[in-house]
């Protein structure tokens, strides 16, 4: 009888440790699932409260010797303009400056702030286009004939 | 049945029933933070479309190296005065906005149909052509007299 007790409780004992520890993983896994979407869930909605516009005047660009762009936070959320991605005529260009006009915090574009983009290229006379990506998804085109 | 099994059945049922409301929970929370972001971007198109702002008269005074522009908001949006860009000769002289004044008052907000002052000091050259930025990127042009 005792030895039937004895094995009736190694069974429990080792019933109950697996279980707690198939148990612990499901909640980990779920708890890392659950983490990811929300951060997927995040990142879209950035994307979606996100966006610029260059507010250049494409009849009046100034193209040399550095090309300058107007960009405007039109969105509502805060972007880095010092992280912008700029493509002219579709190949990869540097921003020298990045101004943001009436502050002092040139790494903070809140929304309805307008940012001074100098790149260190110019573009000769002719049709051109540029794309301008800054932060979570924000991005605008501009093309103009000069 | 010994108690083991029980006990074992038990344990599961709780962790799933922990996970599935964790997941739940982040779930729930995750489609309430996309509606609201997917509406605020729906928000902003829908005002896009209907803000339109008009020059109606662009005038420029060489001796005080003054600029003056008064326009109507025509749209039907309101208009908020602080966040206007104004582009001269395809420069940006936003800075150089000495005061932007709603039916002669300094308001924050333009309404539609109203009429708003908007003077720039330090131009010292006249531009031919000026542009307007309100603060969700609606544009208009006009050429200086």
């Amino acid at each position: 009888m005792a030895s039937s007790v004895a094995a009736e409780s190694i069974l429990f004992i080792g019933a109950v440790i697996a279980a707690t520890g198939f148990a612990g993983v499901l909640t980990a896994v779920t708890a890392g699932l659950a983490t990811d979407l929300r951060a997927d869930a995040q990142a879209e909605a950035d994307a979606s409260r996100a966006d610029i516009t260059i507010i250049n005047d494409p009849a009046r660009v100034t193209t040399s010797p550095n090309l300058v762009l107007y960009v405007k936070n039109t969105g509502s959320l805060s972007l880095d303009p010092s992280a912008m991605v700029i493509l002219v005529d579709g190949a990869l260009a540097t921003a020298v400056t990045v101004d943001v006009l009436q502050s002092t915090d040139d790494t903070r574009l809140a929304p309805g702030d307008t940012a001074i983009v100098v790149l260190s290229q110019g573009v000769a006379t002719g049709d051109h286009r540029v794309r301008v990506v800054s932060g979570p998804g924000a991005a605008d085109d501009f093309a103009w004939s000069g | 049945m010994g108690f083991a099994p029980v006990a074992a059945v038990a344990i599961l049922l709780l962790g799933g029933l922990a996970s599935l409301a964790a997941y739940t929970v982040a779930h729930d929370a995750s489609q309430g933070e996309l509606r609201r972001a997917t509406q605020d971007a729906a928000r902003r198109d829908a005002e896009r479309t209907s803000t339109a702002l008009t020059i109606t008269s662009a005038t420029y005074l060489n001796g005080p190296n003054r600029l003056t522009l008064l326009l109507t908001n025509t749209g039907s949006q309101v208009v908020e005065t602080g966040d206007i860009d104004v582009v001269v000769d395809g420069v940006v002289r936003t800075s150089s906005i000495a005061y932007v004044r709603v039916g002669g008052s300094a308001d924050a907000y333009w309404a539609p149909q109203e009429t708003a002052e908007i003077r720039l000091d330090g131009i010292t050259t006249k531009p031919a052509r000026v542009a307007v930025v309100a603060h969700n990127g609606v544009t208009t042009y006009a050429g200086v007299a």
